[in-house]
């Protein structure tokens, strides 16, 4: 495991350091930067700003240096935990990321719990009850997860919470509790906002997993080992929980990559009808008026979010399943 | 006796992911005042790099030793297996890419007594014929092996559930149908 491990963050170090080179490269594409569409703004609107003091300000920020150089100053300062200055906010990066960042953490865990509760025991019951009602059922509630618009799963869900429960609408917690310090109250508060945030992002998820689960599993049960195990004589739980099943997680584990960066970006919608005050909106804003450190902080963030998951996912695959794949070919 | 090495390949390109490795975990803590959150996985990653170093070092400096009586890892942290206490046979597959090509091979085994434990990669010059004659004696003694390591050596060309031709079932080491016991040196 020791060679696995050395070879993977071998792998792990330099595709970072690749995301990191493409993703300021992409920030800087549209033409001008962060100034001069502040400018364009002011000038909409029928303002002028003092041409000297723009200079200043391009100077104050090194926008006025090379690309090259500017990106091996981000990524200098991204190593030292100076991510950079927001010049929409007007506040060092970190400041302005932390405070959303703990809620966004909190939403997308509960989401990441909640997809895997709900899609594993009814993924496995349709595999087994294989065109039975409920399979039938299931099926179609999955179906239904997965052609819902999530923006509209989630004004649907907040007038319903609203009307049954008195749900304050928007928010992940009461508006008296906005800038409060955290309490016993404002916690309760949020947990009784986490449900529709969770319920509407995690159903699509919860539906792929479904689908992909129950079709794994059927192909594991359609086995000839699996027949020869019910043949000498072993429980249909017993045949299930020793290799089916733990043949059918593989991609459910391999997604584990694929689902950490999805929840915190493409939540971002959601986040805008729900007004949740989560990090997809403001890599949204950050993204639309060039915010080029914020944008480039969250984008990075992802792109680790995206490494690190995918290399766990592989690590807990090579724990789990060592096995060989006669389509790929080992080398000496 | 038959005797095998790691050749030299190989063995080269893992101190050169060793050294590549420190140089891009180990630089940027020493040159840089680095946040704790980048600084703490980077000193992790290089520990790790240190321990490959290692034990990259150790698999340069061992021969395996093969023969009727059993396996033999001549070297630092060495180990050996008299045939008659083998007890554990696993063959594992690791692979970095997605398609899980391009992997290698981990065979471990265990034996009855304390430290009896040898480990081999399949970059060993002459690892089919140990695998085989691993999967010969594990016939032969009926040991149980895990599904994926059946499927490892089916991999490689060798069925470890078929019935053992030359090999008499329950008997110890000793009477291998196709190998050769006469001294020979694989590198």
């Amino acid at each position: 495991m020791l060679g696995f491990f050395v070879r993977r963050i071998m792998v792990m170090i330099p595709t970072l350091l690749a995301i990191s080179a493409i993703t300021f490269v992409i920030i800087q594409l549209p033409p001008g930067d962060y100034l001069t569409t502040l400018v364009t703004e002011l000038e909409s609107r029928g303002e002028a700003i003092d041409q000297s003091r723009l200079q200043f300000l391009r100077e104050t920020y090194g926008l006025d240096k090379p690309m090259i150089e500017q990106y091996f100053v981000w990524l200098g300062g991204m190593l030292t935990g100076d991510y950079g200055y927001s010049f929409e906010y007007n506040r060092p990066v970190a400041d302005v990321v932390g405070d959303r960042m703990l809620l966004t953490i909190v939403v997308s865990f509960a989401t990441i719990i909640f997809i895997w509760v709900v899609s594993f025991p009814i993924g496995i019951y349709s595999a087994t009850h294989q065109y039975s009602l409920g399979d039938y059922g299931l099926t179609f509630l999955g179906f239904l997860g997965l052609a819902t618009p999530n923006f509209l799963l989630a004004l649907v869900l907040l007038y319903f919470a609203n009307v049954m429960f008195g749900t304050s609408i928007g928010g992940l917690m009461d508006p008296v509790y906005m800038d409060a310090p955290w309490s016993w109250g404002k916690m309760v508060s949020v947990l009784e906002h986490l449900w529709i945030p969770v319920i509407v992002i995690g159903t699509s998820g919860t539906a792929g997993m479904i689908r992909r689960l129950r079709a794994n599993l059927l192909d594991e049960l359609h086995k000839q080992y699996v027949v020869t195990a019910r043949a000498k004589g072993l429980s249909p739980a017993r045949v299930l929980w020793k290799y089916p099943l733990r043949m059918a997680i593989n991609p459910f584990i391999s997604d584990i990559g694929n689902l950490l960066p999805q929840i915190v970006s493409g939540a971002a919608v959601v986040s805008i009808v729900l007004s949740l005050p989560t990090t997809g909106p403001m890599l949204l804003d950050a993204l639309r008026s060039q915010d080029m450190y914020l944008a480039g902080s969250f984008l990075m963030f992802l792109a680790l979010l995206t490494v690190v998951g995918v290399f766990l996912s592989d690590v807990a695959l090579a724990m789990l399943d060592p096995r060989i794949r006669l389509e790929g070919g080992a080398n000496r | 006796m038959t005797r095998y090495r790691y050749p030299s390949g190989p063995l080269l390109g893992d101190y050169a992911r060793a050294t590549a490795g420190l140089v891009l975990t180990g630089l940027p803590p020493l040159l840089l005042p680095l946040s704790p959150w980048v600084a703490l996985p980077l000193a992790v990653a290089a520990g790790l790099f240190v321990l490959f170093a290692a034990r990259t070092a150790q698999r340069h400096m061992t021969v395996i030793e093969m023969d009727n009586t059993g396996i033999y890892a001549r070297g630092p942290l060495g180990g050996s297996i008299p045939w008659e206490h083998l007890a554990q046979v696993r063959l594992n597959y690791y692979s970095t890419r997605r398609d899980r090509g391009l992997g290698w091979m981990q065979l471990r085994l265990k034996g009855t007594g304390a430290g009896e434990t040898v480990r081999i990669e399949s970059t060993l010059d002459g690892f089919d014929e140990i695998a085989e004659r691993v999967a010969g004696v594990a016939r032969g003694k009926g040991i149980g092996m895990t599904d994926t390591t059946v499927s490892n050596f089916l991999a490689i060309g060798i069925d470890v559930e078929s019935e053992p031709t030359g090999f008499p079932h329950g008997s110890t080491a000793g009477s291998f149908s196709t190998r050769e016991t006469s001294t020979t040196e694989a590198q």
